[in-house]
């Protein structure tokens, strides 16, 4: 293992969250089994007042996983000094078997933990705990998968030698290599991609945009946001990347965030992920908008949610152009496949 | 004795009249934003192991080692559309030893060493022959080749070797 | 109006030293009325009057107001209740000594934003129904007891609470002011609030003015249950 802080960091940010949420599911579990807001058994107002106190840990907790991805990725990124044939995030996720898969899970948690950030606000906006069940059952399903994502990580940062050979992202996503989703990905023609990428950017905005003023829609536009989320993701690494790089070969998703790119990635992906949780948080809280505490606020804080994931799908699609307008990189048809 | 010294003295002279330079000076500032146009990697990064090719229209490109000079004249258009082999003026490597630019073409390089550069396995570049078998005995290299012995399947049985 | 169902409150539950505040308290609070808990000290009477006038939470056990559960509601919710339902008088003034009378009364005006012109004058109005307008602007240190009695009764009406919470609050005056105070809440009730006395004074709870009498006994109600 490798001492270095960005890796103690991420472990002990990963055990504390880890902990955290074991301690909460174990609570959450009775609060599930037992809460019965109409009566006034002792065990019912233990679980009143311990809500209170678990809710606002397990906020912090979620919190603190939404910024764990980018401590990740960012420790990765840092980490490439100390490994032959790496020169960015990416090849240090390949130097065992355990970064990428890490990461992975980190991406599916970030989006769970924003959606139970979001269902508990809106909880506590009510003043008989409306969501209180529907939050819990959420977390029992989030808690094992940060349990692994734990483990995974902590064998990751355990795992790591220093001398290994690993590969280049110029490698791991090139269009050459046979092998490996990065390479799929990367080999995806450039022209048709983008073609894909604002088609899909557009209906997206024009749903979400037809959402905010009909308030009709918001499932189409959840899963239109998640869609998005991915072809946005598959987009970096097609082309977007290479209007970055002004380099037609060059796909890696992680050299963006380097400083020598003014750390665009960070930007380009908060806006991304933040979409995306915003957007999935509309289509998760509309099945409630008949609840009798939250009338007063629901239908109003899910237009809002909408709105938010809009502009920062806007912004996300207005910085890219941005890049793609002002890179001295032009795409030929012939010479990019 | 007179002879002797009035021969080492000449020898000396000699020495330093000779011009260590090459065909024209290469350029040799590299800016912080030049990339590896093959792996994208910052050159400025690894100055020990810069190699350059400048084409005849006036455009360089630098690299982070022999092996991704080597991707880039195997496939120049890929790399940089619109650009050809032929185009090519000079090259330029970083012997290892002496630790400055000397001619690709006639550099000596050593394969197979634990030597590693910032891509991994690499084909290290000497400017004569002696240093290169000096190098290969110290650091247990496999064999040395000249330029025009490198080929593509060499340089992807680089990559491979874990 | 108000309702307790099966109200109990332990403290230090699970140590060797737990002690049961409040067993078992079933209860019905008329609106409107005056209403006095007697008993002898430790019968719980304190305890059943923060639990009331939402000031903390039972153990086990729900009330209810005006047919509103109160007892789950989050910290929120029951604390923006408290401040507009009840107005709190204590056995002791609780004046905050540095700042002035005025300040004093105008305090829990705060959290509810009014327009600062408009809660003075409120204020002004207040302390001249209690006849200590003149002591405005003093500090509440040179006030008699009485008069720092009179103006913590203004402080619990500044937010026109409907029910008014009173804890013992003939304990430190004496005949004259106790009347005075006696006086104060038969206006109350002919404004339409309730009032909720502790008191063993028997002058306050053979008074005339109060309507319903609750004897509390080592926390529980002795005899017949309202």
């Amino acid at each position: 293992m490798i001492l270095h802080p960005t890796v103690i960091a991420n472990l002990l940010a990963a055990y504390i969250a880890g902990g955290m949420v074991l301690y909460a599911v174990f609570y959450g579990v009775q609060i599930l089994k037992h809460w019965d807001i109409q009566n006034g058994h002792e065990l019912q107002l233990v679980l009143e007042r311990r809500t209170y106190l678990i809710s606002t840990l397990l906020s912090y907790v979620f919190g603190l996983q939404l910024l764990s991805l980018f401590l990740y990725i960012f420790t990765a990124d840092n980490l490439t000094p100390l490994f032959v044939g790496a020169m960015c995030a990416a090849g240090t996720l390949n130097v065992d078997s355990f970064g990428y898969p890490t990461l992975v899970l980190k991406i599916f948690n970030f989006i769970l933990a924003g959606l139970w950030l979001v269902l508990n606000y809106v909880d506590n906006q009510g003043y008989d705990y409306p969501l209180i069940k529907k939050k819990y059952l959420l977390l029992a399903f989030v808690a094992p998968v940060i349990i692994v994502e734990t483990i995974l990580e902590s064998a990751y940062f355990l795992d790591m030698e220093a001398d290994v050979i690993t590969s280049c992202c110029g490698s791991l996503f090139s269009s050459e290599r046979v092998t490996g989703l990065g390479s799929e990905i990367a080999s995806l023609p450039a022209r048709p991609m983008m073609w894909v990428f604002y088609s899909a950017m557009a209906c997206t905005l024009l749903c979400g945009i037809f959402f905010y003023f009909n308030n009709l829609g918001g499932y189409l536009y959840a899963l239109l946001s998640l869609l998005m989320f991915f072809i946005s993701l598959v987009s970096i690494v097609s082309f977007i990347s290479l209007y970055i790089y002004e380099l037609p070969t060059h796909h890696c998703p992680f050299c963006i965030i380097m400083e020598e790119y003014n750390y665009i990635g960070y930007l380009l992906y908060i806006l991304l992920f933040g979409a995306v949780v915003s957007g999935l948080g509309v289509g998760a809280l509309i099945p409630f908008r008949q609840v009798e505490s939250l009338q007063a606020m629901l239908s109003g804080f899910i237009r809002k949610l909408a709105l938010a994931s809009v502009i920062l799908y806007a912004a996300f699609t207005t910085l890219v152009t941005y890049e793609i307008v002002t890179s001295s990189l032009v795409i030929s048809y012939e010479v990019v496949y | 004795m007179q002879t002797k010294a009035t021969h080492w003295l000449t020898l000396l002279i000699l020495l330093f009249s000779m011009d260590f330079s090459y065909g024209g000076e290469p350029a040799v500032t590299i800016k912080k934003t030049d990339r590896c146009p093959v792996c994208g990697m910052f050159v400025y990064k690894y100055p020990k192991w810069v190699a350059q090719i400048i084409f005849k229209d006036g455009t360089s490109y630098f690299y982070d080692g022999a092996k991704d000079m080597f991707k880039h004249i195997f496939d120049t258009a890929k790399y940089t559309p619109g650009k050809s082999v032929e185009a090519i003026k000079d090259i330029y490597v970083t012997d290892y030893y002496e630790v400055e630019l000397i001619d690709a073409k006639s550099a000596f390089y050593v394969l197979g060493s634990d030597v590693l550069g910032p891509m991994g396995h690499e084909l290290l570049p000497f400017k004569d022959q002696e240093s290169a078998q000096e190098f290969l005995e110290d650091h247990k290299g496999k064999s040395i080749l000249r330029f025009q012995e490198v080929t593509p399947a060499i340089i992807e049985s680089l990559d491979h070797r874990r | 109006m108000i309702e307790l169902m099966n109200v109990k409150k332990v403290f230090n539950a699970g140590n060797p030293s737990e002690f049961s505040a409040l067993n078992s308290v079933n209860l019905n609070i008329a609106g409107n009325k005056v209403t006095v808990l007697k008993g002898p000290s430790g019968s719980g009477k304190t305890t059943l009057l923060s639990i009331v006038g939402c000031m903390s939470r039972p153990s086990a056990g729900r009330v209810k107001l005006n047919g509103r559960e109160i007892t789950s509601l989050p910290e929120r919710f029951l604390t923006d209740i408290r401040r507009k339902t009840f107005g709190f008088i204590f056995q002791q003034p609780n004046l905050i000594k540095g700042i002035s009378v005025l300040d004093n009364v105008m305090l829990p005006a705060y959290p509810l934003g009014e327009k600062r012109s408009q809660l003075k004058m409120k204020a002004m109005k207040g302390l001249a129904e209690l006849n200590i307008a003149d002591k405005s602007a003093s500090k509440v240190e040179w006030l008699s007891g009485g008069e720092a009695q009179r103006a913590s009764i203004v402080r619990a009406l500044i937010n026109d609470p409907y029910i008014i919470i009173a804890d013992e609050p003939t304990a430190h005056l004496d005949t004259k002011l106790s009347y005075r105070f006696m006086e104060i809440i038969e206006k109350f009730k002919s404004e339409g609030k309730t009032v909720i006395i502790t008191s063993h004074d028997p002058l306050v709870y053979e008074s005339s003015i109060v309507d319903h009498v609750v004897k509390l006994r080592d926390g529980q109600i002795e005899g017949k249950q309202a």
